[in-house]
């Protein structure tokens, strides 16, 4: 259905626009390859030589089993919760008729609008009330509850669940099915790029999250990989930068990963497929 | 007994109207009880000087007197719906466009898809150091182009107080702009092939199916970027505080920043406080705008 | 997956996120937490901690490490619900400013008066962190701002090193014939001093008979004349004699360089820099550090140290002190060096060490031991960064950069820090 002519003019253009969004990513890598003495050169240019085992300090400098374990943990934990919270909450507004709905769906959405900084130490004390501190269950807990990413998933995912077709639904509601299978097995089915969307954008608030664990949790062997590579930036930014680099690279690994397997649910659904050019 | 068959017991009145209280349970007691109680306990303290380390001390008006006679407050004012002017429109604007252009079967297509999310999983910390390169007047990248290419001699950029600010915008949208093509994606994978097979069926050229089909299918979803991008630009933080920490001469000190400077820095959380309320009213101000006008461009199945 | 599936998912995930948590460790050993932000030598302090047990089998040292920008925040967060931070809080100058105003932490003249005889460290690095007669945080290790030089364009420009005759005349004079346009492209490449608005810049305030602040540090000193002196001669370096360019003076440029920091390009002849030599990784040129030149009104350079305190609510003050003693009395000097990233230790003991003295990289490092003892000046004082970073800096900016005359500049300054200060 593509025009023939069409498709290097494209190539170039995706490739184009590839460069200027993976350069700094590239930068990066030599970077975490470098020397500290290559990168005083100016202006810039590639190290005389490669430094891979870099990459072994960075390791050998913290726990980075156990971190990465418990970023994992966290990470995995807290987006499945802002996920099933969100996506209950989403198709409630979405489909569902009650009293106070415009009300509460405006108290959610406000709760986006007031920085962190404000809400910081109200929650903290709500952690310390719930005798929570210093547990992962902190970090988890809370996103089961719509917390973090919640509100930001219950918009995104009533968006969704309000361009699905109501025939469907309706379809399904005369066969006799309740509320929950319908939302379990249509809807959910349905709004799949949306929710491997929000899993994928969630996982990567919690695992890049900073400082939520650094003042939540106290014991070393409890923190996670953000909070261990931040540290070694030490009291200059600047007093490693190939090792602080080379921790960068290590902890967007797994979002990529993530990433890349999430695209899975990019492709359309059964029967449906087809080339739109 | 009052049930009809082939109604699940489920289904009766009462359960009826209690149930999407059950679907929102999670989320009401987290995000109304907990965060709404928290947000009024910040409230409070708005009204009150505290240091974070000694009690608060209740001050009545005294910090929003304080902040709307402060000629700084209007300055960081300024800044922050400069920034929200110019990077809001640019990041929905090429979001969109760069979801249209991948979203398409071809091969390698996934490839582009993972190039363009990095920006927004690379971290912070290697972002501003590479684009403060990039930015350097004398030596990046950005005025060598100006200088070889067009013969312009480019600006300061972060070390200008005119142009720091949109440098730092230009940096926003190129690290957001994976973010929101993810969610545009989503929203166009989820437009049904029928419609735009039944289109092709009458003939309807590519331009035609993007304005009639494509564009009024996505409202929902691009309705859902400006209102978060907007909510976003608001609390642009992260930047400043690895670029240029506001300067220079406050040039890019915007209200989150202001907010978290007065917290943690300057031990004025009541200050702080007040400031936060003025930036959610803002926020919510224009929000609401925003749903109001949805009538006229959003269109809900 | 019918609904009762996913309810037991949920509850089994919810098992292993609360499960496992706890791991108290009972061996009747009092166990200390050191909370710091120098993450990147947490095997240097691990060792350190190591042969600390060895001495002190009933204390077990845990490091908990956050990073710079974050550690303070999790300190307040703490204090502000009433939480243990940790039982040795490292703490920068202004944010202990704060805290000591505040009473949060634990007074520790007592055990000093008790455990360290004044010749065993530098007693004027405690002074800043006195109230009245308690000492509520103690520094381990401080720094000054001396006169970085690079040795290879002074020899090339055959000129003699700088040494403790200088006056900032000499200064500019050396700066003005190491200021070199080579490509002959009508712009320097090679400058003779680098502007740099941190510490270095209130002691040449201070030197020139100028301030920041009055003596007593309550209000701003941006009207004296003298200041507006100071103030001229430093906007003089770039505008008029153009020995500096502008942008490095800058903040957003300091920082915007990144890993880029400035004198290590080897561009630059001198600059005045925090003397955490270690930092200073670059091995392209040789350089040394020198006493600051002196001015009208003598020779002075900010003092600044890293100070360790004891919350109040810490439950192990005696055991956090032993610790600190034994850093300061016992620790092996091969650890003086790189521990505090080339600080001066506050301790004779380590700072006169052969270790200290001959670390890497090789400069004069009595130079620094000199300007604290004899011509360092503590501005400390709460407030401190708000007065800075709102009062005085963006003014300086506008400064340097030309679009404020330094009379209108030096007055907007002078009115915002008596603003802070006063309130």
């Amino acid at each position: 259905m593509t025009n023939r002519l069409q498709s290097p003019l494209l190539y170039l253009l995706l490739l184009g626009i590839g460069v200027a969004m993976i350069g700094p990513f590239l930068w990066m890598i030599i970077t975490s390859l470098s020397s500290p003495a290559d990168l005083y050169h100016y202006p810039p240019q590639l190290p005389a030589t490669w430094h891979p085992e870099n990459y072994a300090e960075v390791f050998s400098r913290f726990p980075f089993g156990t971190f990465t374990f418990n970023s994992l943990k966290i990470a995995v934990l807290a987006s499945l919760g802002t996920v099933a919270s969100a996506s209950l909450a989403g198709y409630a507004f979405a489909r569902m008729e009650f009293r106070g709905k415009n009300a509460l769906y405006w108290v959610i959405l406000a709760t986006m609008m007031i920085p962190f900084q404000v809400t910081m130490i109200p929650l903290f004390f709500v952690i310390k009330t719930l005798g929570l501190i210093d547990t992962h269950a902190a970090l988890i807990l809370p996103a089961w509850f719509g917390f973090g990413m919640g509100a930001f998933g219950v918009f995104l995912l009533r968006q969704f669940f309000a361009t699905v077709p109501k025939e469907l639904e309706e379809a399904a509601l005369l066969d006799g099915a309740g509320r929950f299978r319908i939302y379990w097995q249509v809807m959910l089915p349905l709004a799949r790029p949306a929710l491997a969307t929000l899993a994928v954008l969630a996982f990567m608030a919690n695992w890049n999250d900073l400082l939520g664990p650094v003042i939540y949790l106290s014991s070393t062997e409890k923190m996670t990989l953000t909070v261990g590579l931040a540290a070694l930036q030490g009291g200059e930014l600047t007093a490693r930068i190939d090792l602080v680099m080379a921790g960068a690279v290590v902890s967007i690994i797994p979002i990529v990963l993530l990433f890349v397997v999430a695209q899975k649910f990019f492709v359309k659904g059964i029967g449906v497929g087809g080339v739109k050019g | 007994m009052n049930s009809k068959p082939n109604i699940p017991p489920y289904e009766r009145s009462g359960f009826r109207r209690a149930q999407p209280y059950l679907y929102l349970l999670p989320v009401l007691i987290g995000v109304v009880v907990v965060t709404g109680g928290a947000i009024v306990a910040a409230f409070l303290l708005g009204f009150t000087d505290w240091d974070l380390v000694r009690p608060p001390v209740w001050v009545g008006f005294a910090n929003f007197q304080a902040m709307f006679r402060s000629e700084q407050f209007y300055q960081v004012l300024g800044n922050t719906f400069y920034f929200v002017g110019i990077t809001a429109p640019l990041m929905v604007v090429c979001s969109l466009g760069l979801a249209l252009l991948v979203n398409r079967k071809l091969r390698g297509i996934t490839f582009f898809r993972t190039i363009y999310f990095f920006p927004v999983v690379t971290s912070m910390i290697a972002v501003a150091v590479v684009w403060g390169w990039l930015y350097n007047p004398e030596f990046g990248f950005i005025n060598y182009l100006l200088r070889e290419w067009f013969g312009i001699q480019g600006p300061g950029w972060l070390l200008s107080t005119s142009w720091a600010l949109p440098a730092i915008s230009l940096m926003t949208v190129w690290k957001g702009v994976g973010y929101n093509m993810l969610i545009f994606l989503a929203g166009l994978q989820s437009i049904p092939d029928q419609l735009h097979e039944s289109a092709l069926i009458d003939g309807a050229g590519g331009a035609r199916r993007l304005f009639s089909i494509t564009l009024p299918m996505l409202s929902p979803t691009t309705f859902f970027v400006v209102v978060i991008t907007l909510i976003g630009s608001f609390q642009l933080f992260e930047q400043t505080y690895t670029l240029t920490q506001g300067g220079p001469a406050n040039s890019t000190l915007t209200l989150s920043y202001h907010i978290y400077q007065n917290a943690f820095q300057y031990f004025r959380m009541g200050y702080a406080t007040a400031m936060a309320y003025v930036l959610f009213a803002i926020t919510l101000v224009v929000t609401i705008v925003q749903f109001r006008m949805q009538k006229r461009w959003v269109y809900y199945q | 997956m019918n609904f009762n599936k996913f309810l037991f998912l949920f509850l089994a995930l919810l098992a292993i996120a609360c499960g496992g948590d706890s791991q108290q460790s009972v061996d009747g050993k009092t166990t200390i937490r050191v909370a710091h932000f120098w993450g990147d030598q947490q095997e240097l302090w691990k060792e350190v901690i190591a042969e600390f047990e060895k001495a002190n089998p009933n204390i077990k040292v845990e490091q908990q490490v956050v990073s710079f920008t974050v550690h303070k925040d999790k300190v307040l967060a703490a204090a502000a619900a009433d939480v243990d931070a940790g039982d040795l809080i490292l703490l920068e100058d202004w944010f202990a400013q704060e805290l000591l105003d505040r009473e949060y932490l634990t007074d520790l003249q007592p055990f000093v008066d008790r455990d360290l005889k004044p010749d065993q460290i530098f007693p004027i690095s405690l002074e800043s962190f006195r109230r009245g007669t308690s000492l509520r945080a103690f520094p381990v290790a401080m720094g000054s701002y001396p006169l970085f030089f690079n040795k290879d364009l002074f020899d090339a420009a055959g000129l003699r090193y700088p040494d403790s005759t200088w006056t900032y005349d000499t200064l500019l004079a050396a700066a003005q014939k190491l200021t070199v346009d080579k490509n002959g492209d009508g712009k320097p490449d090679q400058w003779g001093f680098l502007l740099d608005n941190s510490g270095g810049f209130d002691g040449v305030l201070y030197s020139l008979g100028g301030g920041v602040l009055t003596q007593d540090l309550k209000r701003s000193a941006f009207n004296q004349p003298r200041t507006l002196q100071a103030l001229q001669f430093w906007v003089d370096l770039v505008q008029k004699y153009k020995v500096s360019p502008s942008y490095a003076s800058i903040r957003g440029g300091a920082s915007s360089g990144g890993s880029l920091r400035p004198f290590e390009t080897g561009r630059f002849a001198m600059a005045m820099l925090g003397s955490m030599l270690t930092t200073y990784k670059n091995n392209q040129f040789r350089w040394d550090i020198a006493l600051p030149p002196s001015g009208p009104a003598g020779r002075k350079a900010l003092r600044f140290a890293a100070a360790f305190g004891i919350p109040k609510n810490s439950k192990n003050v005696d055991a956090a002190w032993t610790f600190l003693r034994w850093i300061i009395r016992d620790m092996p000097a091969k650890y003086s060096d790189r521990l505090f990233y080339g600080l001066v230790p506050n301790s004779r003991r380590l700072a006169l060490s052969p270790e200290y003295l001959n670390g890497q990289p090789t400069v004069n490092r009595r130079v620094v031991i000199d300007l604290i003892e004899k011509y360092s000046i503590s501005t400390w004082r709460a407030r401190w960064l708000e007065f800075r970073d709102n009062g005085f800096m963006p003014e300086l900016d506008l400064m340097v950069n030309g679009e404020k005359t330094v009379q209108q500049a030096a007055a907007d300054a002078d009115r915002k820090i008596n603003e802070v200060l006063s309130r």
